[in-house]
């Protein structure tokens, strides 16, 4: 067990919630990944899993997933430990836990985290045992750091436009936008049911400002090319200016992240805002209206001339396993049993509304008979992709400094060009 | 004849006491003060209230928009689901083992410390004082760090005691400066005096100087375990899952990727608040007078 650990990366860590300390600048880190695939491949015999998450102790999933864990137990006569730390900490205690030699195993990840705990070089290889496996490309793809496969896809989908069709039919809407002038049409038309409506709770606090990168592809922004931040440029800057409007003239809540968004949403007074794919189950735990989850519709991204791609930031969830050590084959079975098991997905998107990762779960009647589940891999999923951002080590600072400029040109402390060159140059700095 | 000429005297007397009252003018000053207790009162309780009332709503009516200041309908089950999870038991067991030992290794560590440091000439002696403050301004995070290191080559992670040296690492040296002005308030005739007497050192610190203290080490002991109790990061990080403190363990259990169960995380911090108010009203005199007799001072 390897006990060293640097002081300076773990204080990275803990002040900046990422590993900026440890990486070199200009971009990701050479890979240090484990080449030795044996541990996965040959059983060493032992029979404890330890399995880290936050899903173990979240009220949308605890309880389907202690019964398909238990279901795993007894068909592979093993032990599950379960140990689980809270979604917002959880990345900086799987690193400082890693780094300590303290946590073994399998490992749960956000696909946003998939760069940072690869940088690592502690986590094995996946390929052997996605090989023979008919996950989706795209779900790999959220699964790859530098050519290495260091996490399997456990739930795949995106964050997209979610609406009220309730609201939306009130409001006289009848086709879905197209482009962003047909959008901000659809939005004045919410605005004037009145009542407290909020046409679109897209974000507006700093916590979830991050969304504001799939505007900026909308406009055209690579938002990162060459290795360089390109945030400032043309396109983001235009997609600033139309958001701001969109803030000036009431179409979008203010002040409201995601928590707020699904809340409202539950009262029936939100139009869209932008969610993953489990939104429906997001939205009716705590909702006043018991009927919201089956008004729920999918909405594809406006975009900003007729014909082009719409666009959607990728959204999941990955299982990694800890290279080397004891159990490593016991781990890498229980992850890919969990992640490819035809039932197993299914069952899990029945009970907690997350989207499985194979063809084959995918293509299950119980998945494509779900009008709002399919047609958001339709209109959502099927064009979604991962934010370049996400290669950083340091992708949860970029999207802090980047998400405080936004704010500012919201407020109008700063002009959607000054505050995006602010925020890319102080972003430049952080990848070097 | 003479109690028929007296008798209406005190009546009369009376009602023009109650006209004189009535009539008095309205203290303009102390109305304005009592109105700004109250207004300021009401906004210092008003987060209070409404953790209370929260804890009480239903699920459903908790995003009430626009909200209501007085709950539609009353429910206790999210106090009923925390009282039943053995899991949050177990957590609260962990709060009361640490925070408890906290206190008492805080206390016999600093006690003793300051009173070195109040009652005793030696050199190094300022420099010593000031060294010990001067650890209280690293951040949490560095000392974090370096305890993570220290505690898992020594095999102290995910353990009490780890948790507790922990904890006391950083109560100790607020609790050394509180307690050494406490101490500063205790004459030195009184030690000599005692001295005079025939006590020796343990009997002076113990039977002299600690019962005249007695409100001053309560106050710093109070301290210790509310900094113990209330602590979420070093509990999260070094205690692990098993041994993990109330603050970690609620957020882990009610805050989650998507969403957070408000009535029952207020429900459950109620809870856990209890243990922290009836200590305070309890030591409350010995608190006030541990203050006011020069805790604070420095």
């Amino acid at each position: 067990m390897d006990r060293t650990l640097s002081r300076r990366v773990l204080l990275g860590a803990l002040a900046a919630g990422t590993l900026a300390a440890c990486a070199p600048s200009g971009g990701p880190p050479p890979s240090t990944q484990n080449e030795n695939a044996d541990g996965l491949t040959t059983d060493d015999g032992v029979k404890d899993v330890t399995f880290t998450s936050w899903s173990m102790n979240e009220a949308a999933s605890k309880a389907q997933l202690q019964e398909l864990l238990d279901a795993y137990k007894s068909s592979a006569g093993v032990t599950i430990k379960t140990p689980s730390y809270p979604y917002n900490d959880y990345l900086k205690q799987v690193i400082l836990q890693l780094q300590g030699g303290q946590v073994a195993g399998a490992v749960q990840l956000d696909v946003t985290w998939v760069a940072s705990l690869g940088a690592m070089g502690k986590l094995a290889d996946l390929a052997p045992l996605a090989k023979d496996v008919r996950y989706t490309e795209a779900g790999l793809k959220v699964g790859q750091y530098d050519g290495k496969q260091v996490g399997l896809p456990w739930t795949h989908g995106a964050i997209g436009l979610v609406g009220n069709s309730e609201l939306i039919e009130r409001a006289g809407i009848t086709t879905e936008p197209e482009t962003l002038e047909d959008f901000e049409a659809a939005l004045t038309e919410l605005k004037g049911l009145g009542g407290g409506v909020v046409p679109y709770a897209a974000m507006t606090k700093v916590a979830n400002l991050k969304d504001i990168v799939v505007w900026m592809w909308t406009f055209g922004s690579p938002v990162v090319e060459d290795g360089k931040i390109v945030v400032g440029d043309e396109p983001s800057v235009e997609a600033l200016t139309w958001y701001k409007g969109l803030y000036d003239k009431g179409l979008i809540g203010k002040d409201m992240d995601r928590f707020d968004a699904r809340a409202l949403f539950g009262q029936g007074k939100v139009g869209l805002y932008d969610d993953a794919a489990p939104a429906r189950k997001f939205v009716s735990a705590n909702a006043t209206d018991p009927k919201i989850g089956e008004k729920l519709v999918a909405w594809k991204r406006p975009v900003l001339k007729a014909g082009d791609q719409p666009q959607a930031m990728a959204w999941g969830h990955v299982l990694a396993v800890v290279a080397g050590g004891e159990g490593e084959y016991a781990a890498g079975q229980f992850v890919k049993h969990l992640t490819s098991d035809a039932d197993t997905a299914i069952t899990y998107f029945k009970s907690a509304g997350y989207p499985p990762t194979t063809q084959q779960a995918l293509e299950n009647p119980t998945f494509t008979g779900d009008p709002f589940a399919s047609s958001f891999v339709e209109k959502v999923t099927a064009t979604s992709k991962s934010d370049p951002l996400w290669v950083y080590p340091q992708s949860a600072q970029l999207y802090e400094t980047l998400a405080k400029q936004v704010q500012a040109i919201l407020i109008g402390d700063a002009t959607p060009k000054q505050g995006l060159e602010t925020a890319r140059e102080a972003m430049q700095k952080l990848v070097g | 004849m003479t109690s028929t000429l007296t008798a209406p005297a005190p009546s009369r007397s009376r009602s023009a006491a109650a006209r004189s009252r009535r009539r008095r003018p309205i203290d303009k000053g102390k109305l304005l003060a009592w109105l700004t207790i109250v207004l300021v009162g009401a906004f210092a309780l008003l987060p209070v209230y409404w953790m209370l009332v929260t804890a009480v709503r239903p699920a459903g009516e908790v995003f009430q928009f626009p909200p209501k200041l007085l709950p539609t309908s009353v429910t206790f089950a999210h106090f009923q689901s925390f009282v039943s999870d053995p899991k949050l038991l177990g957590y609260l067991l962990n709060s009361v083992v640490v925070s408890v030992a906290t206190a008492v290794l805080t206390l016999a560590v600093a006690t003793y410390t300051a009173y070195s440091f109040s009652k005793f000439r030696y050199r190094g002696r300022s420099s010593l004082m000031y060294l010990v403050l001067a650890s209280q301004m690293f951040p949490h995070a560095l000392l974090l760090i370096t305890l993570y290191l220290l505690f898992n080559a020594f095999g102290l992670l995910n353990s009490y005691l780890g948790l507790v040296l922990s904890f006391t690492a950083f109560t100790m040296p607020l609790c050394i400066w509180m307690l050494k002005g406490v101490f500063d308030t205790i004459p030195d005739a009184m030690i000599e005096q005692a001295k005079v007497d025939g006590a020796g050192r343990f009997t002076i610190i113990h039977r002299i100087v600690l019962p005249v203290a007695a409100p001053g080490v309560v106050a710093a002991g109070l301290f210790a375990f509310i900094r113990g109790w209330n602590d979420f990061i070093f509990a999260l990080t070094l205690a692990g899952p098993d041994k993990q403190t109330l603050p970690p363990g609620l957020v882990n259990t009610y805050v989650g990727e998507f969403q957070t169960a408000w009535p029952a995380l207020m429900a459950a911090s109620l809870i856990v608040s209890v243990p922290v108010i009836v200590g305070f009203v309890s030591l409350q005199r010995y608190l006030v007078a541990g203050l006011a007799g020069g805790a604070v001072k420095g």
